[in-house]
């Protein structure tokens, strides 16, 4: 005996194939087995579209109207009464040539009244500079404490003039306060 | 050398010129004929119509006891005429040179009789400035010094508005020639001038007319910075 053969006979006794030994290989698929297709009738899926295009629509619709729609401002709306009636509109005469005449001459009095301040301005910013300017030749340290910006004015508040002087010691009579005033919701 | 341009701004408007005046009613009859006629005029207007149909019916009798139209603008005139607005003349204060009272619809501007050499001489509170200050401390100071603590006033800024140089006399001249004179604008808040034996002799407080108190250079240099009236 070879012994090619005794051991070709060891291994036969070691593994044997012809038993069953529930070991089995099987198909690979790496996927799962396609599932039938259902057939959907295709007017359906056109109502089911056309129905959330409405949708959509719809809500466009919405937004649009409700940026329209603006909290009303009752002072700012002319009475009804007074749009319909034409009993309270004052007969009224036509521009006469005087009329004109004087709207022409004050337009020229506005003008020269505006060239008027516009050189007085001037006047003023030239006297300014000029003290700037000396200011910074007699002393540059002076100058600069002369330039800085004074925040006590700011913000700058000035009242007046008015018609008349105010009445010394007038008390002024406290008025009512009711609100009257719509409340809106946002 | 700082000095205050110390001034009182108009407390009432200025009266309109005649152009002006006429200018104002035209506008208030366009306006008026532009408008609609008020809730008070229609109630004037029925009140009127009815007394002229002279038909008197019950109803009407009722309701002439209620207040008609006439009634209500004879009590609102009444109520207007209790109430007495403020003059708009200062009255016997307006030649009163040293009041703040006076000309209320003009600029007024501060001006005080000062010895400057040996001679007395109106000009703006004015003063040296001492070392370590700033022109606008000075100028705060001087104001302080000449016109007492009782007057209140608000400085526009710290740059000077406006600038004067003269040279002193010969005889006085001695390292310096002379003096530069920086201006400072104020506004008087309250108060007044409290004289009580500063350097200051009197004081005055000036319209933009009244300024040719002041000598002539002096002025040229101080109507440079100033706000002009128009009438």
């Amino acid at each position: 005996m070879s012994p090619g053969v005794f051991l070709y006979k060891r291994l036969t006794r070691l593994i044997s194939t012809s038993v069953p030994l529930n070991f089995r290989t099987s198909q690979s698929l790496f996927a799962e087995p396609l599932k039938k297709k259902k057939r959907i009738d295709p007017a359906v899926t056109k109502a089911r579209e056309e129905r959330r295009r409405k949708r959509i629509e719809k809500q466009i619709r919405r937004l649009e109207k409700g940026t329209r729609q603006l909290k009303p401002i009752e002072e700012c709306e002319i009475p009804l009464e007074i749009v319909k009636n034409n009993d309270r509109i004052r007969s009224r005469q036509e521009d006469s040539s005087r009329v004109i005449g004087l709207f022409k001459s004050w337009a020229a009095y506005k003008y020269k009244q505006s060239l008027r301040d516009a050189t007085m301005v001037d006047r003023i910013l030239y006297s300014q500079q000029l003290a700037l300017d000396r200011l910074k030749m007699e002393s540059p340290e002076l100058y600069l404490s002369a330039v800085q910006v004074d925040e006590s004015l700011l913000p700058f508040v000035t009242s007046g003039p008015t018609e008349t002087p105010p009445v010394v010691g007038y008390d002024s009579p406290d008025g009512e306060y009711i609100d009257i005033s719509k409340k809106w919701d946002d | 050398m700082s000095a205050v341009s110390l001034e009182r701004k108009p407390l009432i408007t200025r009266d309109l010129n005649k152009f002006e005046l006429e200018i104002a009613n035209l506008m208030q009859k366009i306006e008026v004929e532009k408008s609609h006629k008020s809730d008070f005029e229609i109630r004037q207007e029925n009140d009127k119509k009815k007394a002229e149909s002279k038909v008197f019916s019950e109803s009407d009798l009722d309701q002439a006891a209620q207040q008609t139209a006439q009634d209500f603008l004879d009590l609102s005139t009444e109520e207007l005429q209790h109430f007495k607005q403020a003059s708009r003349v200062g009255g016997d204060q307006e030649n009163n040179y040293r009041t703040t009272k006076r000309a209320l619809d003009r600029n007024l501007l501060l001006l005080v009789s000062e010895k400057v050499g040996d001679k007395e001489m109106w000009i703006l509170p004015q003063g040296k400035r001492k070392e370590g200050e700033t022109l606008r401390d000075t100028a705060e100071r001087v104001l302080k010094d000449k016109c007492g603590n009782l007057l209140k006033a608000k400085f526009l800024g710290n740059a000077p508005c406006g600038f004067y140089k003269y040279k002193y006399p010969k005889a006085k001249q001695g390292e310096t020639m002379g003096a530069k004179i920086f201006f400072f604008k104020a506004q008087i808040l309250d108060g007044n001038v409290e004289l009580n034996g500063g350097p200051c002799q009197d004081f005055h407080w000036a319209t933009r007319r009244e300024m040719e108190k002041l000598p002539h250079e002096y002025l040229k240099a101080i109507r440079l910075f100033l706000i002009d009236e128009e009438h």
